[in-house]
């Protein structure tokens, strides 16, 4: 595949993930203009009951790399997948 | 107050009646949020005698400015009332982290009042600025996971509850207030208000957001907190990290690292442990069996697990069981008269029967979920002699060594219940990074302390630990800025920041970085020296109402004799023994007192505020009260 058709994403290491929602309030304040899950562009489900978390990114994303700069646990990177869904 | 930051109302319910209006936030807007608004709340709305379990007590749930916003740790929230879990019951505070406070604003409240008792188990459901008030008939009796679960399945997995478990629903003076696997409202007995007023859980989701004052601004803020709290080694450090059982047993079930809302040290460790049910894990909340001599791994988790699902406070049931567990072994009582086989302390079998009497109220457990100032009166009087060793004041369990160090004595004495859990400020610098922080985390130097006393407090002498030099001075300080952040509200074990491992040589934080974050967040405008204001307007208030509920006067202000008259031998229970034996000097702890009344302009005699500090620190109506009731010093 050539790199032309590669697609840059944010990417998401889930077994690093500790749940904080950093990533969604820095993304809402930054992107919306202010502090709140629901207008983030990426969402955290945590399970409180088994701490199994999964990140996904919203396909309004515009890689503004804000959440990855404030990630605590190196849990979102940035790198080229073939297609937007692999990202996710 | 200005339209940021906060959401601008407080939802006020009446289970009694079963309806619901509003407060404005901005009426308490000179107390910030959390532990401040929350204690004005009790003063203005509580009967001065109403007995905790009254339907006529207020509990208060409440945030901050802060709390759902990108601040760090801003996952936190304060819960008050009067407690049924000091003694006497005074109105005191409780902090909560997780999830549930930044729920609660984006579902578009400040914080929620309950007052009056549900005529059958409700529970309520706050659901972006609707609340419905609904039958928990079918919860009641669960434990804390199980009924999280069950609304769950009703209300949404992304739904965040606080709830008690039959502790609370039994009255149990020492249960919690629960969310999640791990998040407990503990020591002043709020699960038993709770269950006083027939409310088993409070369920909330919203989709709303926070509006911030000066965006770019608070973005810098939020950031330069970030760098310095993360740098921080605290994953380790809130296992105990000093101590060498709880940290192997974290490192051997740890699955993953995990963390309050919006915290850059996601410092909980989630175990998983064969065979029984996962949870998150931290400090003394989590290795408490194991603190007082468990050796079974699996007893200590499942002890862990029980006290969560029961619902009761682990911090005070380590200490019952120490008190008792001593008196057992120094023959003062019986497995025969208290019906408990302590000879199996340490065991699985040991500690599901000892939870589960203390919880359902059978036998000698229900003499113990009185707590034990009210046990006392119901067990042999050789019980007393040792007392004070696990319970300094208040009937609250003991917290560091109080008389090896005069600071933490000066804190004991001049609260309402443990001042330790959310004041660490002191301890953290001193107690842990100091004496017990592995060199390998970059332990800080005498040196180091000494400096960041001289910066923070304003005198090498305030960590000059063992004197009673300057404690006055510090106490003051450490009153305003733990009010302030429980207020905020942000987190205890971080803030205020006073050191970070990302400022070498010295290793200095930034002590003024709440003040920074509300302003910002907030819009408001306030200096240095109106923002200590505003901690010593809370000092002010929260004495006051002791004052008018308990008649609170300086004889009060002390900690149990023993700790004046038995001395310690080791300063921390994994400590060696110290060269001398330390107590408590009457005379030095009398006259640091004649100084902090003095610095709080507060009457030498009976220690409350007089009406010049309380007019001088906006206070004209709490003046007025305590003048009508002859409670204002001459």
């Amino acid at each position: 595949m050539s790199t032309k058709a590669r697609i840059a994403k944010v990417i998401v290491h889930n077994e690093k993930c500790a749940g904080c929602r950093t990533c969604q309030i820095v993304c809402s304040l930054v992107n919306e203009g202010e502090c709140s899950l629901s207008r983030s562009r990426l969402t955290v489900f945590y399970d409180p009951f088994t701490a199994e978390t999964k990140v996904e990114i919203g396909p309004n994303c515009t890689l503004c790399q804000e959440c990855i700069k404030w990630c605590p646990t190196g849990a979102l990177t940035t790198g080229y997948v073939r297609d937007a869904k692999e990202g996710r | 107050m200005t339209p940021y930051a906060w959401l601008g109302r407080i939802l006020r319910i009446d289970l009694t009646t079963r309806k619901t209006d509003e407060v404005p936030t901005s009426k308490y807007a000179d107390f910030i949020g959390g532990m401040g608004m929350a204690l004005k709340i009790l003063w203005d709305e509580n009967p001065p005698d109403v007995d905790p379990f009254d339907p006529d007590n207020r509990l208060v749930f409440m945030t901050g400015p802060l709390t759902g916003t990108l601040a760090p740790t801003s996952g936190r929230m304060e819960i008050c009332t009067k407690s049924p879990g000091t003694e006497p019951p005074m109105c005191t505070r409780s902090g909560v982290g997780g999830y549930w406070g930044p729920e609660l604003k984006f579902a578009g409240y400040d914080g929620v009042i309950v007052k009056g008792k549900a005529d059958s188990p409700v529970y309520v459901w706050i659901h972006d600025g609707q609340v419905d008030i609904l039958d928990a008939r079918e919860l009641w009796g669960l434990d804390t996971f199980s009924a999280q679960q069950q609304l769950m399945k009703t209300h949404g997995h992304e739904v965040k509850t606080l709830c008690i478990g039959p502790a609370g629903e039994n009255l149990v003076r020492f249960s919690i207030i629960n969310s999640d696997t791990g998040y407990a409202a503990a020591k002043i007995g709020g699960g038993a208000v709770m269950g006083s007023k027939n409310l088993k859980a409070i369920v909330v989701r919203g989709t709303g957001g926070i509006k911030i004052a000066q965006v770019p601004r608070f973005l810098e803020v939020c950031r330069q907190g970030w760098e310095l709290l993360h740098a921080l080694p605290m994953r380790d450090f809130t296992c105990q990290g000093a101590l060498k059982r709880p940290l192997e047993f974290a490192r051997k079930y740890r699955k993953k690292f995990v963390s309050c809302f919006a915290c850059p040290t996601n410092c909980r460790t989630w175990i998983e442990f064969p065979g029984l049910p996962g949870g998150e894990a931290m400090c003394a909340g989590a290795w408490w069996y194991q603190a007082i001599g468990s050796r079974d791994d699996r007893a200590i988790w499942e002890a862990k697990l029980l006290a969560d699902k029961y619902g009761v406070c682990a911090h005070t049931v380590l200490d019952i069981l120490r008190w008792l567990n001593d008196s057992y072994k120094a023959g003062l009582i019986s497995e025969q008269e208290t019906g408990i086989q302590w000879s199996q302390f340490g065991s699985l079998e040991f500690i599901q029967d000892f939870l589960g009497q203390v919880t359902f109220r059978k036998g000698f457990g229900d003499i113990i979920a009185e707590g034990p100032v009210r046990a006392l009166k119901h067990v042999k009087p050789a019980l007393r002699k040792n007392f004070g060793l696990y319970f300094p004041a208040y009937g609250q369990s003991e917290h560091y060594e109080l008389r090896a160090y005069p600071m933490y004595l000066m804190q004991w004495a001049m609260d309402t219940r443990d001042p330790l859990i959310d004041a660490h400020e002191w301890s953290t610098v001193m107690s842990w990074q100091h004496y017990n922080w592995p060199e390998s985390q970059g332990k800080l130097s005498y040196e180091q302390v000494q400096t960041i006393g001289k910066e923070v407090y304003g005198s090498e002498l305030a960590f000059d630990a063992r004197t009673y030099d300057y404690k006055a001075e510090t106490l003051c300080a450490i009153q305003h800025s733990s009010r302030l952040k429980n207020s905020l509200v942000v987190c205890d074990w971080l803030f205020p920041v006073l050191s970070s491992a990302n400022n070498p040589p010295n290793y200095q934080g930034d002590p003024d970085l709440e003040r920074k974050l509300f302003c910002t967040a907030t819009g408001v405008d306030m200096g240095k020296k109106e923002w200590d204001r505003t901690g010593e307007r809370i000092c002010n208030m929260e004495r006051a109402l002791v004052v008018r509920d308990n008649k609170r006067t300086r004889s009060d202000d002390t900690v149990d004799q023993y700790y004046f008259e038995t001395p310690v031998t080791r300063l921390a229970r994994w400590a060696p023994p110290v060269e001398s034996p330390i107590t408590a000097d009457r005379a030095k702890f009398e006259a640091a007192k004649d100084r902090f009344y003095e610095l709080r302009s507060w009457d030498q005699k009976t220690g409350r505020p007089t009406k010049a500090k309380l007019l001088e620190l906006g206070l004209a109506d709490i003046a007025a009260e305590l003048e009508g009731l002859g409670l204002l010093p001459a």
